[in-house]
């Protein structure tokens, strides 16, 4: 048996300042031209089999911000025009500007059994701003609960 | 390393045969076997080798896992999706050497035509969710679920981020490298191997010794399900025989011994 584990930090960004978005996410071995599909990804589909771990989270932004790890058994569809249904999995709040950082006891897994399942990240904020995340995603392939 | 087995502190903390032991490498196609004694490791003290990023030239095509066929955009790019073949499958990285003048050499750099040598690799690619399939020779698949041939090709699950395989002497090896994440990724390989001096052992008493794991070795089972004509035939040409019976459990020894006997070259 052999598993394969890869653990990467994703910064998630606001493209412009709003009062709410969708974090684009970018990771370093993202192959990045600016031209699709080499563009960094607001939704993060998990590829079939493997479980997606995340450890831990940090938000910054100059004015207070709600930033939502969002779930959605059908993310794929987004790729193919769709529009997913997106349930929350977890609250980071930012009570004021500055930073949090958030190091999870046990992760948050995400599963995916159909090959379709993926993760968004979003903010909210009461007025307009521009957060960055930092987002530790552990990819696993091969852990069998018996 | 899901194909090694250690039987008796042969191998190393690489994963590699430590000088002076055997190794069996097991053919499960075949119940088969070779033996060898590693006399000594030339690349000792310099393992582990950076090859870079896996050998995907710009253009080249690959499939996509839902359709999207797209090409290579840049060197050791693997597009969202998509599942690709490098052609030539292994050959040197450049800023490591020239290229060699052995056209085999040139499209798999592990390639030799010597008896008396045998590499060991450990490939670890990166990153570890890219999806590796070893094909023996190239093109010819060899992941297989109960006699239906699968592969990288397939939603299903296979090796990811890491092979392990011996290499015999007058043959290449291909690879499909698959990623099936939504963004186009940087890959990277690092391949521990081990560059033995060997012997093959065709005595019939350490022969049994190792294959019933009586002796200190390593045992390897060659990653194949079925054994191409190719590769028969190079083990015929550099070996003489392709490879000893494995002994089942209880099996009297001068009852594998007469089997043997008529597995060696005449």
């Amino acid at each position: 048996m052999s598993v394969a584990r890869e653990l990467k930090t994703f910064s998630g960004f606001a493209t412009a300042a709003a009062t709410t978005g969708t974090l684009y996410l970018y990771t370093s071995d993202m192959y990045v031209t600016g031209s699709s599909p080499y563009v960094p990804i607001p939704v993060l589909v998990i590829p079939y089999g493997m479980k997606a771990k995340i450890w831990g989270i940090r938000v910054s932004s100059t004015a207070a911000v709600t930033v939502q790890i969002q779930f959605s058994p059908n993310a794929s569809s987004y790729y193919s025009g769709g529009t997913p249904s997106w349930a929350t999995l977890d609250t980071e709040n930012l009570a004021s500007p500055g930073e949090i950082a958030i190091e999870f006891r046990r992760p948050i897994v995400v599963t995916s059994k159909y090959g379709t399942e993926g993760l968004q990240f979003v903010f909210a904020s009461a007025s307009s701003v521009q957060p960055n995340i930092a987002v530790d995603i552990e990819f696993v392939w091969g852990e069998v609960e018996e | 390393m899901p194909f090694v087995y250690d039987y008796g502190k042969a191998l190393d903390e690489l994963g590699l045969v430590k000088d002076n032991y055997y190794m069996a490498v097991y053919i499960p196609p075949t119940n088969k076997a070779f033996v060898f004694w590693v006399k000594g490791r030339v690349n000792s003290g310099y393992e582990v080798l950076h090859y870079g990023p896996l050998p995907l030239v710009s253009g080249l095509q690959c499939t996509g896992y839902t359709g999207n066929n797209l090409t290579v955009p840049a060197t050791g790019v693997l597009p969202p999706a998509n599942y690709c073949s490098p052609t030539p499958p292994l050959p040197p990285p450049p800023q490591l050497m020239p290229v060699p003048t052995n056209t085999n050499q040139a499209n798999f750099m592990f390639y030799f035509d010597k008896s008396d040598k045998l590499f060991q690799l450990r490939m670890f690619i990166k990153p570890r969710w890219i999806r590796a399939e070893l094909q023996v020779p190239p093109g010819v698949e060899q992941v297989q679920i109960n006699g239906y041939y699968e592969g990288v090709s397939k939603p299903g699950g296979w090796a990811r981020g890491y092979l392990d395989f011996i290499v015999f002497p007058g043959l290449t090896y291909g690879f499909v490298f698959g990623n099936d994440m939504v963004f186009g990724v940087m890959t990277g390989l690092d391949i521990i191997y081990g560059e033995y001096n060997v012997n093959l052992v065709t005595d019939l008493d350490v022969v049994y010794n190792v294959l019933t794991h009586q002796l200190p070795s390593a045992w390897f089972v060659f990653p194949v399900t079925h054994v191409d004509t190719t590769v028969n035939n190079e083990w015929v040409k550099y070996y003489g025989f392709t490879g000893f019976t494995v002994p089942q459990p209880g099996m009297p020894r001068s009852q594998w011994e007469a089997i043997a006997r008529g597995e060696l070259p005449r």
